[in-house]
């Protein structure tokens, strides 16, 4: 019961911000465009099969977005391009956060020795700057879908780690806590009734910015080559294929550029207006 | 303080050593052996096995690992496989470049986001708070390899005001690092007005100008003294974020810095040179933290208290 009315009562709050709103509009129209991406334009026909005669067309009624080199459609690449881009940002963010609530938790709860030695390793991975840890594990593993997720996945655990650890150990000192235990409450009860509602707002307030990270992170790999590979239409491979040909043809960097740009900016909008709506000192 | 300062300078030398380690561990699993990238592929099978051996490729990880380990104690960092020199000459020929682009760019970053992040606070809802926000918004979003390309496109190749690659003199830097400053100066705006939003609404700067000090000394001593503390640490996290970030950069404008190095190095499997950057990088890292560190005592009596005794 109490649970039900404190979402309606995030959403409630969530809908007066328009912003917010805003972000959520342009992420739901994404999302509808990736998921009949198949619907709107043949994948094999439109998006990867070559059509010399029509390199590099401008924006026109028939190819909105103008088309690449290979007279490939560029709308529909950059919407073919979103199962890669915005998907592998949610899915790689959501894996990271799973992995980092498990660690987080249990070091928070274990505390001493597990916590320290825990906590210096996850140091050790955060002395190396995100993009570059990220870098050498794509690397190391090769080129590919897969392979660039286990590359983001592990470079993102251990700062969301120490966030969600920080989430915890706050709450778990706070004197509500600790009134439930003066109470008699079980251990099991107080971590499904007190600590995963109270810590869940700001870890999904940490997801929703860190998807848009994500995403810049994962086309600025694949942009160095390090992650998708052509003819796949991964925006930030779009856009180093592109790059020689902007000169002349700007289309075929700006789109898929703009994606980037407005995906990142729809979930910052979002994430933004999340905080604003979980937090309990801005509630009137 | 001083002894907080070697006692933190002590401290990195574990953090270093477990960053080498991963690295490490995370370069010995790419495919490629030494030997083919020294002699090239046009080498004699045995030729190429004997450089193995050599260079001690077949022993286990752990054997490897200690053995690099106790060249560095000894001041020894490898030499390329590439260029056959040692690791650091390169590193050294190309670290100013880095420096330049990183540390302006910070600089840039902080004079622009600050300054209209307290503005914007102050004069909540106005237009310049909006305007503000909405570019803020926008540049945070925007993938610098594409703020790079675009700017490339616009300024260098069809205004033709700058040069578009290259680092031969000051005016090649101008695209790169703004490239560089703007979305962290937009992170800093964003940061500055929501701290600033939050200390101008508290009990102490009502108490402030209840008892008659002028606004912009409300605002410019007792406010902002106290939002400093998370701006500051935005700062440091910000500089990881442009050592990355120098990589995408340095590579858009064809710029030889360590980020490029890097990249090289990476796709060469030129591991004694990875290490070596990537280990170097780091430390560059540690040290803006440690420098962080010793600015919040500075600003913070709270923190200063703990440390001078």
């Amino acid at each position: 019961m109490r649970k039900n009315s404190g979402i309606a009562e995030v959403w409630r709050r969530l809908k007066k911000n328009k912003t917010a709103m805003l972000g959520l509009a342009i992420l739901m129209i994404f999302l509808v465009f990736i998921v009949f991406a198949d619907f709107i334009a043949d994948y094999q026909d439109m998006a990867i099969a070559q059509d010399y005669a029509n390199a590099l067309a401008a924006p026109s009624a028939e190819h909105w977005f103008g088309t690449d080199e290979y007279g490939r459609d560029i709308f529909a690449r950059v919407i073919h391009g979103g199962r890669y881009s915005l998907l592998l940002g949610i899915a790689t963010t959501a894996v990271s956060i799973l992995v980092a609530s498990i660690i987080g938790a249990a070091t928070a709860y274990y505390g001493g020795l597990v916590d320290s030695i825990v906590m210096r390793i996850l140091d050790m991975f955060m002395g190396i700057p995100l993009l570059l840890l990220a870098i050498t594990i794509a690397a190391a593993l090769g080129s590919g879908l897969r392979n660039l997720a286990i590359a983001l996945i592990i470079s993102l655990i251990p700062s969301f780690t120490r966030v969600i650890r920080s989430v915890i150990l706050n709450i778990s000192g706070s004197d509500y806590i600790e009134a439930a235990k003066a109470y008699g409450t079980s251990d099991l009860r107080i971590i499904a009734s007190q600590m995963i509602p109270n810590a869940i707002g700001p870890i999904i307030v940490q997801a929703t910015m860190s998807v848009a990270n994500v995403i810049l992170s994962a086309t600025a790999l694949s942009y160095l080559g390090m992650g998708m590979q052509p003819p796949t239409p991964e925006w930030g491979a779009m856009l180093s294929d592109g790059k020689e040909f902007m000169r002349y043809s700007p289309y075929v960097v700006t789109f898929p550029g703009l994606a980037i740009a407005l995906s990142a900016l729809s979930l910052n909008l979002l994430g933004d207006g999340l905080r604003d709506a979980l937090d309990p000192k801005l509630k009137n | 303080m001083l002894r907080y300062v070697l006692k933190r300078l002590l401290l990195m030398i574990p953090v270093l050593i477990g960053v080498s380690f991963i690295v490490f561990t995370i370069m010995s699993m790419t495919p490629g052996d030494p030997g083919t990238i020294i002699l090239g592929n046009n080498a004699t099978k045995e030729a190429v096995e004997e450089m193995n051996r050599q260079l001690g490729y077949y022993d286990p990880l752990l054997v490897k690992y200690g053995r690099y380990l106790l060249g560095i104690v000894q001041g020894d960092f490898g030499t390329s496989y590439r260029s056959n020199t040692p690791v650091f000459t390169e590193i050294f020929a190309r670290f100013p470049n880095t420096l330049i682009l990183a540390s302006c760019a910070i600089v840039i970053s902080v004079i622009i986001g600050v300054p209209i992040g307290i503005i914007s606070a102050v004069k909540q809802y106005s237009v310049l708070d909006y305007v503000g926000t909405v570019v803020a918004m926008f540049l945070a979003s925007v993938p610098q390899f594409w703020l790079g390309l675009v700017s490339l496109l616009i300024f260098a190749v069809n205004l033709n005001l700058l040069p578009s690659t290259g680092n031969e003199s000051w005016e090649n830097y101008i695209l790169p690092v703004l490239t560089l400053a703007l979305p962290c100066a937009a992170k800093n705006l964003r940061l500055t007005r929501s701290t600033m939003l939050e200390t101008i609404r508290a009990d102490y700067i009502r108490t402030a100008k209840a008892k008659g000090v002028p606004p912009k000394k409300v605002i410019w001593k007792h406010a902002l003294q106290n939002a400093l503390m998370p701006i500051i640490t935005n700062i440091g996290i910000n500089f990881g974020t442009l050592l990355g970030g120098t990589v995408v950069v340095e590579s858009v404008f064809g710029m030889q810095g360590v980020g490029t190095l890097t990249m090289t190095s990476i796709r060469m499997k030129d591991i004694p040179q990875v290490m070596a950057s990537v280990l170097f990088l780091a430390f560059t890292y540690s040290i803006m933290m440690l420098v962080i560190d010793i600015a919040y005592a500075y600003i913070d009596p709270r923190i200063k208290a703990r440390y001078v005794r």
